[in-house]
């Protein structure tokens, strides 16, 4: 049965409708990407509508009008369950955060989760089902679908069910309802993204996934594992790496991070020391590594792995074999051995299978089992697909067996690799069902379309560990006339004779009642399962499993591998799902399509990064196109030169080159590299590269990335912190003409601690989703228009092989003595008696002198109608408590003013005065490391006024006296020699 | 034409030429001479002795009135009328004001030159001037000297000064008439002013008109109307064109657990008053018990109705004995839910208010049926 | 015919050529607003006309579509408006220099240009003031930068450079534009008294406020005369160092600087002279001024530009040597950016056509050679707006934090405002050259007197 759109009987329509509908829908999607000059014209001399009032005719009772309200859910993105909090207005979500009760997320989430609001505003939707590419009902959907389910259940034919990871027990459970009416079914859980799996499970018994718990590392050894950007719950991971990169004071030890890696990574650019290296040799500097740790530290070795095996790998032979800083890996050896269990280290999932081994030999020699690498409530790893998989699943397919395939959310005509083989044995099943949100690549080689619910729609139920439930419930009712996917499966089962019913939430209280729900317990089922969904988790006591124990005979493979291996030669690509747009899924959201990487800053688009050594000897620029061939297959990417990447090596993306939509034409399906034939996916040797004709600039929001020994952000080894502690000289007051300014009540401040920002760009979407920030298109960021509020500089400094990196978010400074005040000549920009540098959309004129009057050059111009020219129901997501600016106006970070005052005058109404804590912009909310601390300067002993305090504190160019309210503190690196932070069981 | 005599007028060659005619005139008993020439000649002041201009003194007077009510203007706008923080500087900033006064001054007192010497001292535009009509008038502009002896009062005598003006080696002699003054005529005044008013109405409408049809264009919408969807607003999206949606069915939202118990004597022995014992909350209470409850139930809560007889309902004596020992669970929940023919006020009254209400009902239990011991 | 009999007031070159009378001097002046103009005024204001309506149809599609149509961005906010502002400002200041300070100077050479070159500043500001009005982003609303009473109660920021750039375009627009005409009403009143057509002599008659020119209005008209030449030196000397603190007052490095206000002044009075010497190389001939307008006032021109120059050279090095003995590093980079950056090609411009090639004007024969003259101040004009160019974009693109660093890149809209804006100014010239009397005829005409008397004095008649 269809979920109505709206279902209130008591809802009538309002008598009259305002045009105003219309002066929004029905225009092209191009509004959004801010190309809009050509649409302003089309909207011009429209008198404004004649306001009408639509009240609730029964006003629900826990909705008041133009109060938010939060709702627990979960999203799932590959196998990881995000726990989120999402911030209604009027039943109509705005804003999505992380869930505070949930254990493991604690309030924060991913940039691809936030971004999600426009995922499910995404005018591209599909509204209806379609019946082969005409749109129809579900009925008429039904009639093609259920009648070729039973005759394929009736000949025993296989039909194939290829759905994303399942971690939901309940949509396991409608499977095999499902699999129960239709005996042929095979259902196949395809993750792109994932490649070939946690390979370094399969190194243990039993092959599970562990949580890492950073933060109980003091150590950390990451062989390019980006753990902080693109690899497993980065949210978690910064979560407990920033807890041990904060010293309270001077003398404080730190953890420290080695990042052996080949790009130059988030958790690269974050690493006290950097060890640039091709791939293959990940896996003998591990062993080396190891070997060390056994010969020089005693560490004994797993039985059955023989020590003469680690005798070709010596520290000094890798070293020199791979050119790599010796002492770095001494010290490495020497942390390693002093942390034993308090480190933790780590191979990305591109790596081939061998470093994976490697890898996990170096943990079983450390014992970090069960103490930084937990395995107690890991679930049993989904099964997923690797590409392997599915060249063999499109053999199966092609060999014509099969009766007909379901093909559920994931995208196989995009990002199966075997260029095109997949599409083409699809072609020989007769019968396609899709279930998407969108009419992507697969669903116009499909049959059926059915449209499913965005998961802000929907139901569900997923187990990230076996103590954990996390729920997941709509926070409105479907925008379109969709289903869930779980709902149309029971549809089917219902249909072809299974006793179910459809109605999915019903069914999943049903199975959480029988399953969950423990007899007896005081509270009754109806309670149990009402503060379960309002709480969004659920804690259960299960028992934990013992230790798992290393399987020494897959070790002993990889490193006979390792050492027969020829000496790495030609050049080496390794591919990525892409931070921002994972596997491609987001391609349509045009917050994250802009959002620059975080540290090539490139957007609307992936690029090949090259080692500054390599561009120069193929006389390469930035821009410049390049063919990658590997094998039989070849795309062609734009070069990007990279400082820190390893000399040998490429790195690009995935998730670009979709079509249709705002994805259309940016950047590059490279999908087609990935190995489909059983080799590491991700990781491809002697690798062709062939200058191509032409160029194609990137759209990037930074262009200089050197700091020219300007004292604009402070990056301290811990040795000078000791030296420098104290806020160098800032102390002292700055002589001013300006007479003293006195804050009545109070004066708002932030600390924003450059060590722990990892630079993830958390901050920036949401930043962007809470200020309605328009998203204006590669051209105009390529005109340097980008219009974030919050941008995360990024400075390297040192040689360029190597450089260090470091991130600084900057935004408006609130400064006392702002130079953008004086020189408005409407004032329209002002100061507030709390300290806030107002600005009044209103009476701005737009002579853009204040912009050029700002040393931080944080005010964002409104250079076209970048926002009236929206296209329904993109509006929607707009922020109702932020004006939406239009076309000549200056605007800029405004701290969040609107929480601010939110959070005065609900202290108000309750007679209190303000607590610490109760106001926080949108980004401080969403910082997963908890970098940015807001409160109130005036109150002494607020969180801020005593980071502000700090004595790594400092303000970007003090010295011209703007006086900013924003302190930052230094990002310090924790080099080889100094101490290492002890951490406590 | 008059017979009334302006002037009698003579030309003469060149500046040196007039200069000397000018004291063999006068001393043939001409007094009131005007000399005419097309560009300033000097020693003519002396000559015709005329007096000194007082045009400085204006000039100089209008400037630092100017100066002056600049600085007072700039005061006035950034210290009291609108006194706003930029930049941490103070309120009258002076340095800040003193271009703007220079250029005020500058500004009134050139135009005061001009106008002053065109306006006041020189009297024009006028276009009356006899001179205007002259045959000479060409040959003055343009280069010969003009030398005109002026009647007093329209008397002179015309062949003398032609004798001395032709004495002094003028040429060209001519008579000037003294031109006749043209009134305005009523009918005149009457168009004028008719023409004038009809011009200020039609202007008025045309605008009023103007305003009413187009009030405000785009692309100059200036954020009167914005994409965002404001509460109560109507959204055309939506099926039933409503910009606020109900949450979906089971949707729990924060902080608004349903109360789960079926039946009041349930709720009496699950809820809890979750409230502090202050006297901000039943302060509160108070308020939402004479704003929601006292209508029905009396201030008191002795069930009394403030409404007349057609008023049906018998409200329950909230001091009666079993509502006494009602639990503070029982009394809430038939707030929230309703009972009999009290509808529900979950969706009015805040859950923290609902239970300040309860508070509220159970002081007034007990003040109204209080005991020795609350007095002691 | 400089023999030692002559008066030394004919020794030198006079100010005046061949046996010019009062009455020739009008007939010429008259000629030009009497006969046809030549076919060759027709094709020019063709031209002109079309590249005016350009970039006026360029202003409307801006104005319609958003300022994104031009090249500005973030970093730089301020681009080509901007510059075309302060290069026609400066362009506007020769008027009032040459037909003020010089009659303060008692430079009697000034009568025969006075009237083009304050002509030249009026249309010049008329440009001018296009741009700040267009530049903002919302066009429709620049009228707020005036402080009149609202019902909404705000007045504007006094601490602005912008507010006080209003007032001073404002003030300088309507003075100079005051000057002028008063400049022309003895003149229109010959021209009223002797032109043939009747709607001449009316429109003439209304223009010269029937003025008839007796010694009491000679006396007070000399006396306004005199005022407004002291306080429109006041006016033009404040303007462009108003202009200036645009820049000076903020904090971009490279704009703050102390050095700007006069510096601009310097700026503004070069290239008007450079702009006035222009239109003289080509009205001179054109119109056949020969006799009024002599070599020697090129000669006395040039050397303004010339001397103009080298304070323009000394600018700069005092610019250069205060930027590095600041030791302030953002200015120091900036600095070296001018020169040594990507577009060092803009600092080089400046320098050469503004310093170096003037300095071709030391030979007499050269000052008084019409290309030699039009080819320098050709450069200067284009000199001057190069330099504005440097000051305002590459300052911008090289501010505080180099993360926000840019680059600039002008579109089609923005030349085409530009060169419509000399369309403009070029048509405008045209129409008063063909309408209204080119040279201040009661100014020159006591020149032509006493020339003729040195004459006969000397026997040469």
């Amino acid at each position: 049965m269809a979920e109505p759109r709206v279902t209130d009987a008591d809802l009538q329509r309002p008598p009259t409708l305002p045009v105003e509908g219309d002066l929004v829908s029905r225009r092209r999607f191009l509004g959004l990407v801010g190309a809009s000059a050509a649409l302003a014209a089309t909207a011009a001399c429209e008198a404004p509508p004649a306001d009408t009032i639509v009240p609730y005719t029964r006003k629900p009772d826990d909705v008041i009008p133009g109060v938010a309200n939060y709702y627990a859910s979960t999203y799932q993105e590959g196998v990881v369950a995000y726990g989120v909090l999402v911030k209604a207005r009027e039943g109509r979500p705005i804003h999505i955060d992380g869930n505070d009760e949930h254990p493991v997320f604690r309030g924060k989430t991913s940039i691809r989760t936030q971004a999600e609001i426009l995922g499910l505003y995404d005018p591209e939707r599909l509204r209806e089902p379609l019946v082969s590419g005409r749109s129809a009902g579900w009925d008429a959907a039904d009639a093609r679908i259920v009648p070729a389910l039973r005759a394929a259940a009736d000949a025993r034919k296989p039909v194939l069910l290829l759905t994303p990871a399942v971690i939901s027990p309940t949509r396991a459970a409608v499977i095999a309802e499902l699999q129960k009416v239709v005996p042929g079914l095979r259902h196949v859980a395809w993750e792109p993204a994932l490649g070939a799996g946690d390979q370094s499970a399969s190194c243990f018994d039993p092959a599970v996934s562990p949580a890492y718990r950073f933060e109980r590392a003091s150590v950390i050894a990451a062989f390019d594992a980006d753990f902080l950007g693109a690899m497993g719950n980065a949210v978690a991971a910064i979560g407990g790496f920033a807890q041990h990169r904060r010293p309270a004071g001077a003398g404080d030890a730190m953890s420290r991070l080695y990042a052996i890696e080949s790009g130059m990574s988030l958790t690269g650019s974050k690493s006290d020391v950097r060890i640039p290296l091709r791939p293959s040799g990940a896996a003998p500097v591990a062993f080396a590594v190891a070997g060390a740790l056994h010969t020089r530290h005693g560490r004994a070795l797993p039985a059955g792995f023989a020590a003469e095996l680690l005798a070709p790998f010596t520290l000094d032979a890798v070293a020199s074999r791979y050119r790599l800083d010796g002492r770095a890996l001494d010290a490495l050896v020497d942390d390693l051995a002093a942390a034993s269990k308090r480190s933790l280290v780590l191979a990305g999932p591109s790596l081939p299978p061998e470093a994976h081994a490697a890898v996990a030999l170096l943990n079983a020699m450390l014992g970090t089992e069960g103490f930084t690498v937990d395995a107690a409530f890991a679930v049993d790893s989904p099964s997923v697909a690797t590409p392997a998989d599915m060249t063999q699943l499109a053999r199966d397919l092609d060999a014509g067996t099969y009766a007909a395939a379901i093909i559920w959310d994931t995208n196989p005509s995009y990002d199966a690799s075997g260029g095109g083989a997949f599409d083409a044995a699809l072609a020989r099943v007769p019968f396609k069902v899709r279930l998407a949100l969108r009419a992507d690549e697969t669903a116009d080689r499909c049959d059926v379309v059915l449209p499913v619910n965005h998961w802000l729609e929907s139901w569900n139920d997923f187990e990230p560990s076996r103590d954990l439930l996390s729920l997941q419930q709509p926070l409105i009712r479907p925008l379109y006339d969709t289903r869930q996917g779980e709902e149309i499966l029971l549809g089917w089962v219902k249909a072809l004779g299974g006793r179910v019913t459809s109605d999915y939430r019903a069914y999943l209280m049903m199975r959480w009642e029988r399953a969950v729900y423990r007899k007896g317990t005081p509270a009754s089922f109806q309670k149990f399962w009402m503060t379960a969904v309002h709480d969004g988790v659920l804690r259960r006591d299960a028992e934990a499993r013992p230790p798992r124990t290393v399987r020494a005979d897959r070790i002993v493979d990889a490193a006979r591998r390792v050492a027969r291996a020829a000496d790495p030669s030609g050049m080496e690509l390794l591919i990525a799902p892409d931070i921002r747009l994972w596997d491609g899924r987001y391609a349509n959201i045009g917050w994250l399509q802009e959002l620059p990487e975080p540290v090539t800053k490139v957007t609307w688009g992936n690029v090949l990064a090259l080692s500054p050594a390599d561009a120069g000897r193929r006389r390469l620029n930035d821009g410049d196109l390049v063919t990658v061939t590997v094998g039989a297959r070849s795309v062609t990417l734009p070069v990007l030169v990279q400082p820190g990447q390893a000399e040998g090596t490429a790195c690009t993306a995935l998730g670009f080159g979709r079509a249709g939509g705002v994805a259309e034409g940016q950047g590059v399906n490279v999908f087609p590299l990935v190995a489909a034939d059983g080799s590491p996916p991700f990781w491809r040797a002697a690798v062709q590269l062939t200058r191509a004709a032409g160029r194609r600039p990137l759209a990037r929001s930074q262009l200089e990335f050197s700091l020219h020994d300007r004292d604009v952000v402070r990056l301290w080894s811990l040795d000078e912190y000791a030296r420098n502690a104290g806020p160098v000289g800032d102390d002292q007051p700055l002589a001013t003409l300006n007479p003293p300014q006195d804050w009545p009540e109070h004066k708002w401040g932030m600390a924003i601690d450059l060590s722990a920002c990892v630079g993830c760009a958390g901050c920036q979407i949401a930043c962007q989703s809470e200020n309605n920030i328009p998203v204006v298109g590669p051209e105009q960021v390529a005109r340097g228009r980008i219009m974030h509020w919050l941008r995360n500089d990024v400075y390297y400094v040192g040689a360029e092989d190597n450089p260090q990196v470091a991130h600084e978010p900057m935004l408006c400074q609130q400064c006392d003595d702002a130079p953008c005040e004086p020189v408005c000549p409407v004032a329209a920009t002002v100061h507030s008696e709390d300290g806030l540098n107002e600005q009044m959309y209103n009476r701005c004129i737009g002579v853009r002198y204040c912009a050029a009057n700002c040393p931080y050059m944080v005010r964002r111009f409104n250079f076209f109608d970048y926002t009236s020219t929206m296209t329904d129901p993109l509006d929607l997501a707009f922020n109702p408590e932020v004006t939406v600016r239009p076309r000549g106006v200056m605007e800029k970070c405004t701290f969040c003013v609107q929480r601010i005052r939110n959070g005065v005058q609900v202290a108000r109404d309750e007679g209190r005065p303000v607590a610490d804590g109760d106001i926080t912009p949108a980004c401080a909310a969403a910082c997963p490391a908890d970098a940015i601390v807001f409160g109130d300067l005036k109150d002494p002993n607020s969180r801020v006024s005593k980071l502000a305090r700090s004595d790594r504190g400092f303000k970007v160019l003090r010295e011209l006296g703007t006086r900013p309210a924003i302190t930052y503190m230094a990002e310090l690196k924790n080099p080889v020699g100094a101490a290492v932070e002890r951490i406590d069981d | 034409m008059s017979d009334r005599v302006f002037g009698v007028l003579g030309l003469y060659r060149d500046a040196d030429a007039l200069l000397a005619a000018i004291p063999e005139v006068k001393a043939s008993g001409f007094t009131r001479l005007e000399a005419f020439t097309p560009y300033p000649v000097h020693g003519m002041d002396e000559a015709l002795d005329l007096p000194k201009s007082m045009l400085g003194v204006l000039v100089f007077l209008m400037g630092a009135l100017a100066c002056v009510s600049a600085f007072t203007f700039e005061w006035w706008t950034s210290t009291v009328s609108y006194p706003l923080r930029t930049a941490g500087k103070a309120m009258n900033g002076w340095p800040g004001w003193v271009l703007v006064m220079v250029e005020a001054t500058i500004l009134v007192s050139t135009f005061t030159a001009a106008f002053g010497m065109l306006f006041v001292f020189n009297k024009l535009p006028f276009f009356g001037n006899p001179m205007l009509e002259t045959d000479a008038l060409p040959a003055f502009t343009r280069d010969r000297f003009a030398l005109v002896v002026m009647s007093g009062r329209g008397r002179l005598d015309v062949e003398a000064a032609k004798a001395a003006l032709r004495a002094a080696g003028g040429d060209a002699l001519e008579v000037i008439p003294e031109p006749e003054r043209v009134r305005a005529s009523a009918g005149w005044w009457m168009r004028t002013v008719v023409g004038l008013v009809t011009v200020c109405f039609l202007a008025g409408y045309g605008m009023d008109w103007a305003t009413r049809t187009y009030p405000t264009v785009r692309p100059m919408v200036n954020m009167e109307v914005q994409p965002r969807l404001d509460p109560e607003a109507p959204d055309a999206f939506f099926a039933n064109g409503r910009g606020m949606q109900r949450p979906p069915d089971g949707a729990v939202a924060r902080g608004y657990l349903p109360i789960l118990a079926a039946t009041p004597e349930d709720a009496g022995k699950e809820l809890v008053d979750p409230l502090p014992v202050t006297a901000a909350v039943l302060a509160r209470g108070r308020h939402m018990f004479d704003l929601h409850c006292a209508v029905c139930h009396d201030r008191l809560g002795t069930g009394k109705p403030w409404l007349d007889s057609t008023y049906q309902a018998q409200p329950v004596d909230l001091q009666s004995a079993p509502m006494r020992d009602a639990a503070d669970g029982f009394l809430y929940w038939v707030i929230s839910q309703g009972i009999r023919t009290m509808p529900g006020y979950a969706a009015d009254i805040s859950q923290d208010d609902r239970w300040a209400i309860v508070r509220y009902i159970r002081a007034l239990q007990r003040s109204q049926n209080a005991t020795a011991e609350d007095v002691k | 015919m400089t023999d030692a009999t002559l008066p030394a007031a004919l020794r030198i070159a006079p100010l005046v050529e061949g046996d010019v009378s009062l009455g020739g001097l009008d007939d010429t002046v008259r000629t030009w607003s009497e006969k046809t103009p030549p076919r060759s005024w027709y094709i020019a204001i063709t031209i002109t006309s079309l590249v005016a309506l350009g970039g006026f149809a360029a202003i409307g599609y801006m104005l319609y579509t958003g300022i994104g149509v031009l090249g500005n961005n973030l970093p730089v906010v301020w681009g080509f408006l901007i510059i075309n502002f302060v290069f026609w400002v400066g362009i506007g200041h020769a008027g009032t220099l040459i037909s003020v300070i010089l009659y303060l100077f008692r430079q009697r050479w000034r009568n025969a240009i006075s009237r083009i070159a304050e002509a030249t500043t009026v249309f010049a500001f008329m440009c001018a003031m296009i741009f700040p009005a267009i530049h903002v982003g919302r066009p429709w609303l620049p009228y707020w930068l005036i402080p009149y009473p609202n019902q909404r109660g705000m007045w504007v920021n006094f601490r602005s450079p912008l507010i006080w750039d209003v007032f001073a375009v404002l003030t300088y627009f309507s003075v100079s534009l005051m000057f002028w005409y008063l400049g022309l009403i003895p003149d229109l009143a010959t021209l009223r008294s002797t032109t043939k057509s009747r709607f001449k002599r009316v429109v003439f008659r209304l223009l010269s406020l029937g003025w008839v020119g007796n010694a009491w209005h000679w006396l007070q008209y000399e006396k306004a005369y005199l005022l407004l030449a002291g306080l429109t030196t006041v006016l033009a000397l404040s303007v462009h160092s108003i202009v200036s603190m645009d820049f000076a007052s903020s904090m971009v490095p490279g704009w703050h600087m102390t050095i700007f206000p006069p510096y601009f002044v310097v700026g503004a009075a070069f290239s008007g002279f450079a702009g006035v010497v222009l239109v003289f190389a080509f009205v001179r001939t054109a119109m056949h001024l020969e006799e009024y307008v002599t070599p020697r006032h090129m000669d006395l021109l040039n050397r303004m530009v010339l001397f103009l120059s080298c304070v323009m050279a000394y600018a700069y090095l005092m610019e250069g040597f205060t930027a590095w003995y600041s030791a302030d590093p953002y200015v120091k980079y900036v600095f070296a950016t001018y020169v040594f950056g990507g577009q060092w090609w803009a600092g080089w411009l400046t320098i050469t056509l503004n310093c170096i090639l003037p300095q071709l004007l030391w030979f007499p024969r050269l000052r008084r050679s019409v290309p030699i003259m039009v080819i320098v101040s050709a450069g200067v004009t284009l000199g001057m707006w190069m330099e504005r160019y440097t000051i305002i974009v590459l300052s911008l693109k090289r501010d505080y934090l180099p993360s926000s660093w840019g680059g600039y890149l002008p579109t089609p809209v923005d030349w085409a405002i530009l060169i419509g804006s000399v369309g403009f100014f070029l048509t405008m010239l045209l129409l008063f050259l063909r309408k209204l009397p080119v040279i201040a005829a009661w100014e020159v005409k006591p020149d032509i007197v006493y020339y003729q008397k040195q004459r006969t004095e000397a026997g040469h008649v």
